[in-house]
This record gives structure tokens, sequence and C-alpha cells, in this order.
């Protein structure tokens, strides 16, 4: 019998909360949307005869590549993680995410001042053979090939992480049944893992696509022409907002049917679960020769992906960058500050959500919240114009009104300042708090409020009793996941922000596109450090759920 | 039943109480009444509303018509449901549901928070007794064994001395073997601390030992609410005759009216069977009800045999078609396999009839 919590008129007002909290973030979407109806201007019309074929071609080969090299990585080093056997697998499992703390735009910073012409390995080849420019020929970093690798470089854990998942998952016997049936450990992994594991691999990869589709800043620092870079040269370079906005929804399409690829393995995901144990003797047993190929294979991703970029920026940090402490607390603060109050913010508000589907599950509330965990799909770049638009439309009737009423000359309340960034955030970075939430309010069973409330507490007591005591290490990580996501959120940042407001990203944004990448590195330095924060988190709760099997 | 009882004025009473979430009705038209210090079982195939009709109680579901009334009061009528908090009724989930948070003391003391230290200390050691237990007081829910943990929940329940307890299925989690144990052991705890309270589950075992009244519900609806003894000896529909006990009906003509015809020979009752001469009935017959008899003059051909240990289970099939289930003791066994016959004979001194 399914055990619902019981649900009272007074908790009317928690459903309509949560509607209301749907609808307000679902206001970008609907402005971007729109704009298509809006008719096609001259600027759209120049755009589709020149450029718009490249943001088509550039992005979906952004897509293919690295959807090939998520793939290529994560799969089989997940597989090696979790399947075999060998020393220092979970050192190395864990060190496998360590990449995940890397934002594209800093990779891609370190790299281009590693490798460009500049740069110490181009200047070491040159000195040791004597050749000059022109005479040899260099990897050229700066390309579509060179945004394909850092992208990969950085994105293969979401393919990890779910991937090896899905591996651990999987019943032993069922890999037992196929050995009976005359299948090699070989044969077993293509014929029955891999399928198995498919949906949840296609679940990860659709995770890192929308993140390629998303970033803006390595794209633009490679001069690579994507949909991003080209909504924001419309938005800017043109000043042509409706345009931009037609831009957005065009990539819009893209990333619906990520969604929708994403949903899809995901519910065939959910038949797939099994937390049964898996006997030591079904792991496979490496011998000392292949455990140093799969040390390799491991080690490669770690170190392309965060060793080597975070001991260049270490490196640049604490010896050539220009450094200025006054200027970089000020950074800081307000980086910090920001974060905290959307991180906040976010938590507020997927605890109304979580709450008003735990207690009032109806069509409505599961849709509302479905749709306010979107935005994590949204890029950036999306959802700032699609904020933009409103806000400044909304700015001037407040200011006309007040004109023509006061005769009171006001300055733009809404879209100049940080409320249009802390939506802008909310939007795209309250799944990853609503996902939290929901997660350490599942696990707390419906009969533990059933059994309080027979015991003589309300719901304000269930909630004090229970709840809060089971819940706070998930609002925790809630709010540390999007307080790490918000430092380093870097394309509605630039469009959203008040004149003269820096961050620490934008502030190494705007060092790497001055060519100034060494003094670029303190401010990475940093962003990369807090971002770590949440990666040690996660492979914490992941050996936990290993101890507890 | 003797007089004082049916005097005394029932604790619960369930007055034609329906209960369903949206057009889908779970629980339909069930009345009954539980008198102070009676272990009651709501006995049931799954998915036949007993742990709805327990949520009704409990107040964690709406009634959608009648009334639920505890002491003469009523707390759940149509549009009008007490919240669960003020009812002062106990209840023991099947997932056991203790607080993981909490120490095994706190968790006995969750709901007796508004008692004085000494007082509560008193009754958390005094129910750490009664459920022996008393060496946990400090531990976790996780430290304890599963049917250690469902003890502690029990005595959680029973720390606010609540009047009626309800409990959901509380022995499915466990062993059998546990289960054997556990069960009169809760009856014993129940009866000792004076309290009313009602049980729900699919089985008949775990219902006979510790119900003193028996409601066999089936989609929604009770059949029989009665001791054990009647629930198997005298069921009052043909589901609770079949669900209740290992049986097979026979077709049966009535003949007068204290004997029927049955193709195994003519059968008398002391009691008069009610039906008039000439109707087509069923006869139930329970497995212990025929005996293999070397000298009977009816017989049936083995179809299945299953070995118990101590018995043998034949299922034979009579020369009209009709199948039956005969138990023979596994000493004497006779080494019959399928398709050999075997002499049988009725014993039945109590008819019980439904009319085809």
């Amino acid at each position: 019998m399914k055990a619902n919590p019981i649900n009272y008129k007074a908790f009317n007002w928690l459903s309509s909360s949560a509607l209301l909290i749907a609808l307000l973030l679902s206001l970008p979407i609907f402005v971007v949307l729109s704009s298509v109806f809006g008719g096609f201007g001259p600027t759209w019309s120049h755009l589709a005869a020149t450029v718009l074929p490249d943001y088509v071609v550039n992005s979906s080969l952004l897509l293919i590549g690295v959807a090939l090299g998520t793939l290529l990585i994560g799969v089989p080093t997940a597989w090696f993680t979790s399947v075999c056997e060998f020393k220092g697998k979970n050192l190395l499992s864990w060190a496998l995410l360590l990449p995940l703390a890397m934002p594209a735009y800093i990779v891609a910073y370190t790299y281009t001042g590693l490798l460009d012409f500049a740069g110490p390995v181009q200047s070491t080849i040159r000195e040791l053979t004597g050749l000059r420019y022109g005479q040899y020929w260099f990897f050229e970093i700066r390309s579509l090939g060179g945004a394909v690798a850092m992208l990969t470089l950085v994105l293969y854990p979401y393919v990890y992480l779910l991937a090896r998942a899905a591996f651990l998952e999987q019943p032993s016997n069922s890999l037992e049944v196929c050995r009976t049936l005359g299948y090699s450990r070989f044969q077993a992994f293509f014929h029955l893992s891999l399928p198995m594991a498919r949906p949840a691999i296609i679940a990860g990869l659709t995770l890192a696509l929308m993140e390629t589709l998303a970033d803006y800043g390595t794209v633009q620092f490679f001069g690579v022409s994507t949909f991003t870079t080209g909504i924001f040269r419309t938005f800017y370079g043109l000043g042509d907002p409706a345009a931009a906005a037609q831009l957005a929804s065009l990539l819009l399409t893209f990333v619906a049917f990520l969604i929708i690829l994403e949903r899809y393995s995901r519910r065939q995901n959910r038949y797939h679960n099994n937390s049964e144990q898996r006997p030591p003797s079904s792991l496979i047993q490496l011998s000392k020769k292949h455990s140093v190929y799969v040390w390799l294979a491991c080690l490669t991703p770690i170190t392309f992906g965060f060793l080597i970029p975070a001991t260049v920026l270490a490196y640049w940090s604490l010896t050539e960058a220009a450094f200025e402490l006054a200027a970089f607390a000020s950074l800081a603060w307000n980086s910090f500050y920001l974060a905290l109050s959307a991180a906040l913010i976010a938590v507020v508000l997927s605890l109304i959500l979580a709450y008003a589907k735990r207690l009032k599950s109806s069509p409505a509330v599961v849709s509302a919240v479905t749709v306010a965990g979107l935005g994590y799909a949204l890029p950036g770049t999306i959802i700032a114009i699609g904020i933009l638009i409103p806000l400044a439309w909304l700015d001037h009737q407040i200011i006309d009104l007040f004109d023509s009423l006061f005769n009171i000359e006001l300055g733009l309340m809404l879209s100049g300042t940080l409320f249009a960034l802390l939506f802008a955030y909310t939007v795209r970075f309250l799944a990853v708090s609503l996902g939290a939430v929901q997660s350490g309010l599942d696990k707390i069973k419906p009969n533990l409020d059933n059994a309080a409330r027979s015991l003589g507490y309300n719901n304000t007591g269930v909630l004090h009793n229970i709840h809060v005591p089971l819940m706070h290490s998930s609002l925790l990580t809630a709010l540390l996941i999007v307080f790490v996501d918000v430092l380093k959120e870097l394309p509605a940042t630039l469009i959203l922000r008040p004149f003269n407001f820096n961050t620490l990203a934008v502030h190494a944004f705007e060092l790497a596109s001055d060519e100034r990448l060494i003094d670029a590195a303190p401010a990475s330095l940093m962003i990369v450090a807090v971002g770590l924060i949440p990666v040690i988190l996660l492979s914490r709760s992941i050996s936990q759920k290993r101890e507890q099997n | 039943m003797n007089l004082a009882k049916q005097l005394t004025p029932p604790l619960l009473e369930l007055k034609n109480i329906s209960v369903g979430y949206g057009k889908k009705i779970i629980v339909k038209d069930v009345s009954l009444n539980i008198a102070p210090g009676e272990i009651g079982c709501l006995l049931g195939p799954s998915g036949c509303g007993k742990s709805t009709l327990l949520r009704a109680i409990a107040g964690f579901e709406p009634v959608l018509a009648g009334t639920i009334a505890l002491f003469k009061q009523v707390i759940s009528k149509t549009n009008n449901t007490l919240a669960p908090e003020h009812r002062n009724i106990g209840m023991v989930f099947q997932d056991i549901s203790l607080f993981p948070h909490l120490s095994i003391e706190d968790n006995i003391c969750f709901g007796i928070k508004h008692l004085s230290r000494q007082q509560r200390q008193t009754r958390v050691k005094q129910l750490l007794e009664l459920v022996e237990l008393s060496d946990s007081a400090k531990s976790y829910p996780h430290q304890l064994s599963g049917g250690q943990q469902q003890r502690i929940a029990l005595a959680r329940a029973l720390a606010p001395k609540p009047k009626l307890i309800l409990l959901d299925e509380p022995f499915s989690g466990l062993d059998a073997k546990l289960r054997e144990t556990l069960v009169p052991q809760v009856k014993a705890i129940l009866k000792q601390e004076k309290v009313s309270a009602l049980i729900v589950s699919h089985d008949q075992a775990e219902a006979f030992a510790i119900a003193d009244k028996i409601a066999v519900m089936h989609q929604g609806e009770i059949h029989q609410w009665d001791d054990a003894y009647n629930s198997y000896h005298h069921p009052a529909t043909k589901f609770v005759a079949n669900f209740i006990g290992t049986s097979k009906f026979i077709p049966a003509t009535t003949v007068c009216e204290h004997c029927i015809e049955t193709s195994l020979g003519r059968i008398e009752s002391k009691e008069p069977h009610g039906f008039i001469a000439g109707t087509r009935v069923d006869l139930l017959v329970r497995i212990d009800d025929v005996t293999h008899d070397s000298s009977a003059n009816y017989c049936g051909t083995v179809t299945k045999k299953d070995f118990h240990g101590s018995s043998y289970t034949y299922e034979l099939i009579l020369s009209d078609g009709v199948t039956i289930l005969c138990s023979v003791p596994a000493k004497y066994d006779m080494k019959h396999t399928i398709g050999d016959e075997l002499q049988l004979k009725l014993n039945i001194e109590n008819l019980v009839l439904f009319e085809r």
C-alpha cells in the first residue's frame, strides 16, 4: 500500500507557492520562445546568410567531438574502477572526479598559456632544435579541435560517474548467468554490462553535452563561432536583442533534444536499479602488467584534466602573476556574497518545491517541480537574454510611470542590478539544489512522519524533530553545490552583472581576453580550489555508500 | 459471552465507513467494534483494504462515509478528520520506522516529552524491561536486529499509554523462526499493558496466535468478524472458508435436514444444516476431514503427493472429477504414488455448506 504522508487543506499555500515559483523560473524560456513569433528582422536574414551555418556546424561538431571524447574516457575508466580489482583502485576512482572542479575556460587559458607560440613548450622546442616560427608544425590549441579537447577533459567525469554507478549496481549474478551460458568476461561486457549500463551512460553523456552547449568561455577564447558566441555577438555587437533571442531559441531546440534524451534514458534507468551486494569474487583480479595499463589509462585524463592545469595555475600564481591583494579581496568578496545569496535562495525555493511535492503530490505540483528543475539544461546565455528582455521592459515601464506621475527620474531598478543576476542563477542552478534536497527528503520514509504524528506531533513538530535533524547534511550539500556553480558561472554573469561589478570568473575572463593569461591565474586558482570542495564531498558520499553495502 | 462484557461500551466503533482515493473505493461499508483490552485482527489477502482501513483509524486517511468513534467520541466522519496527533492512538509500522537519528531511549521518549524527566526515565525503564531489551537504551536503531527493532517500535508506541494501538503487518519483515517467538511475546506485552489492539495480517497462523477476534476482509469488505474458532469452524462466507485453513469444496445434495449425499457417501450431522431437501450445495472439506482407511468403500486417484516431514499431503481426484486433499501421517505412509488408488473416508461432524 502506498503510504503517503497525510495532506490537509492547510498545505494549499505550499502548492500555490510551488506553482508561482515554477512560473517565475520558466519566464526566460517563454521570453526566448516567444521571440520566434515576433517576426524576423533584417539582422536575422543577415545572420542566416552569413554566420548561422557556421554556428550550426561548429556547435554540432563540438557536440559530436565531446560526445566521442567523454565516452572514450568515461566508460572504460568507469569499468576499470568498478569491475576490476587492482592496487590503488580507490585512489584512482576518487581522483578521476578531480577535473570536475575545473571550469573548461580555465583549463583553456592554462593550456593556451602552455602551448601557444610564446608558451614554454614551443619555446623549449625552438631552443632545442634551433627552428623558428613557421619552420615546424605544432598543434594549434585555439581551434575547434582544441575546444573539443578542453571540454572533454573536464566533462568526462559526468559519463564516468553515472556509468560507474550503473556498473556497480549491476547484480553480479546476471554476469554469472552470462558466463554459464558460454560468454567470456570480455564478451559478457559487450553483450550484457554495456547494454545494461546504456541508459546511465546516455544520461551522463547528455549532462556533458548540455555543459558543452552552455559553454561560452572556451569557444569564445578559442575563436570558435558557436551559438553562445553568436548570441553574445548579436546582442552586443549588433545590438539586436530580438535576433539574439531568436538565435537562443534555435539553440533551445538542441537543448530540448538533449532534455528528452536524458529524461528518456533516466526512465529506463529506473528499471535497472539494483543495490544487491557484489561478492568480491566477482571482481576481475588484474595481473601486474594489466594493472600498469589500467593505471596509465586512468592517470592520463587525471593528469591532463587536473594535475597539469592545477600545477601550472599554482606556479603562475606564486611566481609571475601580477597580484594586488586589496583588489583581489574585493573580487573574492563579490563572488562570495553573490554565490552565497544565490545558494540560499535556491535552497529555500527547493525546500518549498520539495515539500509541496511530498505533502500534496498533485499533477500540477509535480509538473511545477519538473519545470522549475529544467534550468540546468539551459545555457547561461539563454537565461540571461530571457531575463534581460522582460526586466528591461519592466524597468522602463516603472521609469516612465514615475516620471509621468511624480516627475522623479529613476535609474534601472531590476535589469542592471544584482537582482537580475540572482534571478538568473536561481533559474540555472535550482535543479542542483532541488536534487540534493529531494534526495535528502526521500530518504525520510513517510512512515517516520506517520510515526511522529501518531505520537502526538503536528506537522511543524515533525519538521522540527524529524526532518531538520535528518536533512541538515543534504541542505548543506545543496547550499555548497550551488555556491560553487555560481562561482564558476561565466556567460550569464557577463551579460547581467551591474556596471563595474566584477567577480573572480569575470576577472579571469577579462584578463585572459587581454592575453594576460598568467595574471588570470590567481583568480582561476581560487575558483578551482573552491570547486574542489564538492568533488571531495561527492567522492566521500560515494565511498560511504560503498561501506554501507 | 458473559453479561458484563456485553455491557462494556466499545472502545473503538466503526460504523459503515468507506475509504478511498478519488473515485476508487478501497474500504466499503465496514462496521466493527473493539472492546477494551481486546486484540482484533484484520486478516485478508494483499490488496483487500486492510492497511487502508487501519490508516483511516489512525487518522492518516479521511473517511468518505460513516464514522469512527473512540470512547463514543467521533474522530472521523465525512469531511472531518481529527489529526492523528490528537487521537492518542499508537501505531507500529510494517517498515518499523524507528527514528534513525535518535537513540533507543530517545525513540521511546519521543511521544512522552511532556512528562517530567523522572517520569520519562521510569517509563523507558519499564518498557525496555517489558520488551526485554534493557541493555539497549543507549544503542541506535541500526545496531539492533529486525526483531529487536520491532520490539522497540512497539515500546515507542506504548510509551504514551494509548488506549488503542494499531499494528500494520508488524511481523511481515521478519523471518519465520523469529516470528514464532515474537508473536506470543507481543501478545503478552499487549495484554500486560491492558491496551486494545488492532493488527493487520495476511497470515492466518499469526492471526490465530495473537487475536481475540478476527475480521476476514476481501475486496474492501469484512466477511466475518468473529473469534478464531468460529472463523475456522463456522465460516460465514465461501471466501472465509477458502481463505482460512487448507480445504476443497465438493458438490453435494441435501437429503434431509440433517444429512447430505456426496460422491464420498452420505454424511449426517447432529445439527440441522438449514437447507431444504434436494438443494444442490458445496460442502467444505478440510484437509483433516479426510482420512485414509483401507476398509472404506470410496476411493480416489492420487494426482499429487507432497512431503511435509511429519505428514504427506495427497491431492486426489474422485470418480466424478472432483479434487480433494488428504493428509496422511508420514509414519503410516503406504508408499502410494501418483496414479494409485487410495481408500478414503470422510469424518465430518459439522457440515459447512454453501448453496451452489
